[in-house]
């Protein structure tokens, strides 16, 4: 008997475990080649801050400062964090936070990777705020920072704005 | 002033809303796609978050400058090998309940005809779809899952070494920042297990006075990386010419020809 009993028992475990995993794609070319390089699995979730309102007035408080923690899990080797800023525009005078150099950020990796120490004003379009950070976390936290900074050439209003956050592996 | 000390007084701080996340899975998807072929799968998507929520997916075209995957915009797509109308996903949207899971399907066509030939890199974004909120900020995740496509035939990357540059910090001379600029400008991505370049510090005579690897991205053609290198000249090291030497190989598939690029360039260091 070239394998025990155990083995055989423990090789057919192993095909039927291994089937559900091989399934979902499906080929449809026989040209078709895919690499084994599928993998990894990386979760983003905003675990608090993701509602910020801003309280400053020029005179008695100039600036205020805010801050987002998102929650990441990977079993990839790598990832980093992206975020969009979209315009933050006191509407009644057309006036822009962030092309006017009022609203900062900063952020800060969990791990070895890099975030912005400085405050910075946001880029135009999407940003790097985390790059090459360690994966292969069961859980940990990216922390955004933000500082509102307004003097009396800033007129009065509500601005508005969406940030948009993502996660991606590095490849 | 009153009127505008009160008008620029902004509302009420903070509130925290529901944990909200995503989850999935795979992330990079990597595949020998020959031009008019096509290929399904599947990504699973996961409400990792403590309330059911609707998870919208766009396709978008995504490059990697820096070394880190943009997604970009599709009103503002101009690089040439976005794949971002090459895949599609069904549903385009799904609820999920507290970690609940579900699969998204999608189909990558190649073309026929590519201009210009080569790679082509497209990401699924998957993102929580965000409740209506009065707050001046709000803040939204997403994941995105990325496809690198490679037509097979005619495809290769190609390096060019842009420059090297090598300075003195100033509050510290021994302490020296080497920036050596690589650009991608062949047609398909390189993947940063396939490429291995080192930093040789040498003297006037050739001799090796140091070594270090830089740390490979994967780089998408038409794109440029800098490399940013701290080398610390030993206590001993005499003011003089020195020669900043860079290497990089880039290995290929069986049968093809392994690349091998360098540079050097001389640098005066005062210490």
């Amino acid at each position: 008997m070239l394998f025990s009993k155990k083995v055989l028992w423990l090789l057919v475990l192993g095909v039927l475990l291994m089937t559900p995993l091989m399934a979902p794609a499906k080929d449809k070319s026989p040209v078709v080649k895919v690499r084994a390089r599928i993998a990894g699995t990386l979760m983003l979730s905003i675990e608090s801050g993701e509602e910020i309102d801003f309280e400053v007035d020029p005179l008695n408080n100039p600036e205020d400062t805010a801050q987002t923690e998102l929650l990441v899990i990977t079993n990839l080797p790598a990832y980093s964090v992206t975020a969009l800023f979209e315009e933050f525009v006191i509407e009644d005078f057309g006036y822009d936070l962030i092309k006017n150099g009022k609203f900062f950020i900063r952020t800060k990796a969990p791990g070895s990777g890099e975030g912005i120490a400085d405050w910075t004003v946001p880029e135009e379009g999407e940003m790097v705020i985390v790059k090459f950070e360690d994966g292969f976390t069961s859980g940990e936290t990216v922390l955004i920072e933000y500082m509102l900074k307004i003097d009396f050439s800033v007129p009065p209003g509500v601005g508005k704005m969406k940030i948009v956050f993502t996660a991606v592996p590095e490849i | 002033m009153r009127k505008i000390v009160a008008g620029l007084f902004w509302t009420t701080l903070l509130s925290v809303a529901l944990y909200a996340g995503v989850s999935v899975s795979p992330v990079i998807t990597e595949m020998v796609l020959p031009p008019g072929s096509s290929y399904e799968g599947r990504l699973a998507i996961t409400n990792t978050g403590d309330t059911p929520v609707i998870i919208e997916a766009q396709i978008k075209g995504f490059t990697a400058p820096g070394g880190t995957p943009l997604i970009l915009d599709p009103a503002k797509d101009n690089y040439p090998y976005s794949g971002k109308d090459l895949l599609q996903i069904t549903p385009t949207q799904a609820k999920l309940g507290p970690n609940e899971m579900t699969y998204f399907e999608y189909k990558v066509q190649m073309p026929e005809n590519l201009d210009p030939y080569g790679g082509r890199y497209v990401a699924v974004v998957f993102k929580i779809k965000p409740a209506v909120s009065e707050a001046q900020v709000v803040t939204v995740a997403q994941v995105a899952s990325l496809f690198l496509l490679n037509p097979g035939g005619d495809v290769s990357p190609h390096f060019s070494i842009k420059g090297i540059e090598a300075n003195q910090d100033p509050n510290d001379p021994r302490r020296v920042i080497i920036r050596s600029v690589i650009a991608n400008d062949g047609n398909l991505h390189i993947n940063a297990d396939q490429v291995c370049a080192m930093l040789h510090i040498l003297d006037g005579d050739g001799y090796i006075i140091d070594q270090i690897p830089l740390r490979t991205h994967t780089m998408l053609p038409g794109t440029e990386y800098t490399h940013t290198t701290y080398w610390l000249a030993p206590e001993d090291l005499p003011s003089g010419t020195y020669q900043i030497h860079l290497s990089v190989i880039l290995f290929g598939a069986i049968n093809k020809k392994t690349q091998h690029y360098f540079q050097q360039v001389p640098t005066e260091f005062k210490f």
